[in-house]
């Protein structure tokens, strides 16, 4: 008998879709949709990523269609920081409801902790006189509020590795079986993505590059 | 002859209207979804102020329903942070268009200098074991981002005084022509609003107050 495949997550995918056994899932365009914003060039899917036989559904994070404990594995990369603040706690508890028993979620998103001391060591002061500095400030407030090039775009909840914390134990999960790696700037927390390895490229090249989190919780 | 009353607007206004002279603009609603929200006690609308004769026009901020040349009085308070980024020099440009030469404008908004010291005064390393250290993490969140309770209650950039400045001269304002005050968290003075009289800022109990910042320019 065949071994039945496993069902991996991958939450809040955005327009860089990963390989199986991911099912991406997202709120904001259907798969047709992609594929045509891909077709005619438009700018929001630039960046867009169509594997093979690739699964895609759209759906909310605050509303997963799923059954209870039937999820192996569930990934959501810079997703979480999209949603309010009161979706946030829904999705949480929508992840730990669909994780089966022992099953993990990694999470990666900004650390607001290093933002707001990125903010305050070049921007507090700067008198903005110089293209680099402009630059600097435009970068540093995309990465603070998202770079709101479309209706997803739109970042909502500061983080910390506390605060995440904190919300992942008020969705069920149980703080003992949380971890959580600080990636300085420059170091990309791809390295222990499953899905986003193919991201790596797109930090490349940004004048400000931000101190991430990656959070791994097991149900 | 009868003097003219002078042309006062008052833009973003939310459901606080303010008194005849200001013309009160928002986007979200209109005045009859105003008065009905109010009348019904409809959750956004609960806490409508409607003074009598009150004025409103429901305008885009980008796009203001106004002739060149027409106030002489602009008033915007904490609204201009609620606008995309890209839209930012729009509004202000929208603003300077609007004006009368000589006519003012007054807009207050936080200051994210501030705000970013509070988060890593506050909430950094913060490990969050008591209610208050919770609290002092929310507020400060929704003092970031907005409270979220709306369609129109999500901030979406940082302004601190050089930035304000740099943006009010991309807009036509000219250096000399405004001034920029910092008002401190607890400050006991107050900013010089017309239209926000009455009006708490927070509610008491609040945890943490932020820093903000008042502009006054001169077309």
């Amino acid at each position: 008998m065949k071994k039945k495949e496993e069902i991996w997550l991958n939450l809040g995918c955005g327009v860089s879709l990963a390989d199986r056994p991911f099912v991406n899932i997202d709120n904001f365009f259907t798969l047709d949709q992609l594929k045509d914003g891909i077709k005619r060039k438009d700018p929001a899917y630039v960046n867009a990523r169509v594997p093979k036989d690739v699964k895609f559904m759209k759906a909310s994070m605050t509303a997963l269609p799923y059954q209870n404990e039937t999820i192996d594995y569930v990934e959501c990369n810079d997703a979480i920081e999209h949603l309010s603040w009161n979706e946030v706690d829904v999705a949480l508890r929508e992840i730990h409801r669909v994780l089966k028993p022992g099953c993990k979620l990694g999470l990666a998103t900004t650390n607001f902790d290093e933002l707001a001391k990125l903010w305050t060591l070049n921007i507090t002061g700067n008198n903005l006189s110089t293209q680099l500095d402009i630059d600097r400030y435009v970068s540093l407030s995309k990465i603070i509020y998202g770079n709101q090039v479309h209706e997803g775009e739109f970042h909502r909840v500061p983080f910390n590795p506390y605060s995440i914390a904190f919300r992942l134990k008020e969705a069920g999960f149980d703080l003992k079986k949380i971890t959580i790696d600080i990636f300085p700037t420059g170091s990309p927390t791809i390295i222990k993505s499953k899905a986003y390895a193919h991201h790596a490229k797109s930090l490349e090249g940004t004048f400000v590059a931000t101190e991430g989190m990656w959070v791994e919780a097991i149900k | 002859m009868k003097k003219q009353e002078p042309i006062w607007l008052n833009l973003g206004c939310g459901v606080g209207l303010a008194e005849n002279p200001f013309i009160n603009v928002d986007n979200f609603f209109t005045l009859e979804d105003l008065k009905k929200g109010k009348k019904t006690g409809e959750g956004l609308y609960r806490n409508a102020t409607i003074p009598k004769n009150a004025k409103f026009v429901k305008g885009d901020l980008c796009n203001l329903p106004f002739p060149d040349n027409y106030a002489d009085y602009i008033e915007a308070n904490d609204v201009i942070e609620h606008i995309e980024m890209r839209l930012v020099d729009k509004a202000l440009s929208e603003i300077y268009r609007v004006l009368k030469p000589g006519g003012k404008l007054g807009l207050s908004t936080t200051n994210f200098d501030a705000l970013a010291k509070l988060w890593t005064i506050n909430v950094t390393n913060n490990p969050l074991s008591t209610q208050m250290d919770i609290d002092r993490m929310i507020t400060l969140s929704q003092v970031i981002y907005g409270h979220q309770s709306s369609l129109g209650e999500f901030h979406k950039v940082p302004f601190n005084p050089y930035i304000m400045g740099y943006r009010l001269q991309m807009a036509g304002f000219k250096l000399g022509d405004f001034t920029i005050t910092i008002f401190p968290t607890n400050s006991p003075e107050m900013m010089p609003q017309k239209a926000y009289k009455g009006v708490a800022n927070y509610a008491p109990g609040t945890v943490i107050l932020t820093e903000m910042m008042w502009i006054d320019a001169k077309k």
